[in-house]
């Protein structure tokens, strides 16, 4: 048996949903920071469809067709899905990051991306007690 | 990716930098007469965004996270306010005193809000650590 078949197999979702709302802390972070940098626009990741293509990756329906072996593995996670975030009004200098929205998804993302750690040290923690109470 | 503390303490930076340029700015509203000669200047920042284009994984994004910066300290050019007031050491052969253009109270709001602008990123630096914390506690039994 091999060891992994001992680990949930959701603990890899769990692993992809902290590193998508680590990357969109990320994005989060420079907005709150550029907040008064006239033209700065706002960025986000789309957060949810992220996840969905995380979830799905072993579906073959759902992964991209390499023709060659040459191309791009365009299947396996990339960074490229930072998007425009267009929730704030545009300020007279051409910046639009609202800072209450911004402020209020850092702490939705935090409180997410806090779940999800402790998620994983729940299922490792089962199983070391599994391990354990032998006997 | 980008070190979402560096972009953050680059945002510190620059609000505290804000701060300090309008308090100068309060504290000096009624300055005549400076080591340039003439009455003080409002001071005002220029603030840019540089984009964080070190890896080949940002290059591929199609947009990049920026870090604010401070790319100059301007001095307001626009003329004096000038106040009737025959007997100041300042005054000009016609009696008028050049005061610095600047509205206090226009100054004291923007100085909230850059102050809650530092708060901001405060707050954010502090979420980004618990997050930090959090991660590390995955390997600790309890």
């Amino acid at each position: 048996m091999k060891i992994d078949k001992l680990l949930d197999p959701s603990l890899a979702g769990i692993e992809k949903a902290m590193d998508l709302t680590w990357k969109r802390n990320q994005a989060i972070t420079s907005n709150i920071a550029n907040v008064e940098t006239p033209q700065y626009r706002a960025v986000d990741y789309n957060f949810s469809t992220e996840l969905d293509r995380a979830f799905n990756v072993s579906d073959p329906s759902n992964q991209i067709k390499q023709t060659s072996s040459k191309h791009m593995d365009l299947s396996s996670e990339s960074g490229a899905h930072l998007m425009p975030d267009l929730s704030g009004a545009t300020k007279p200098d051409g910046n639009n990051v609202d800072i209450d929205i911004q402020m209020g998804r850092l702490a939705y993302n935090s409180s997410k991306y806090i779940q999800a750690a402790n998620l994983i040290r729940k299922k490792f923690q089962i199983l070391s007690n599994a391990i354990r109470q032998v006997g | 990716m980008t070190n979402p503390l560096e972009v953050l303490s680059s945002g510190l930076s620059v609000a505290r930098l804000r701060v300090n340029v309008l308090a100068s700015n309060i504290a000096n509203a009624e300055t005549t007469k400076t080591a340039e000669g003439g009455p003080y200047k409002r001071k005002d920042i220029v603030q840019v965004a540089v984009p964080n284009k070190g890896s080949f994984d940002s290059a591929l994004d199609r947009m990049t996270l920026a870090q604010p910066q401070v790319a100059a300290v301007v001095e307001d050019n626009s003329p004096a306010r000038m106040v009737y007031q025959p007997g100041h050491p300042d005054a000009d052969k016609d009696g008028y005193v050049a005061y610095p253009n600047i509205n206090v109270v226009s100054t004291m709001t923007d100085l909230m809000s850059a102050s809650r602008l530092y708060q901001a990123n405060v707050t954010a630096i502090e979420t980004v650590r618990q997050m930090s914390s959090e991660a590390a506690r995955i390997s600790i039994r309890s």
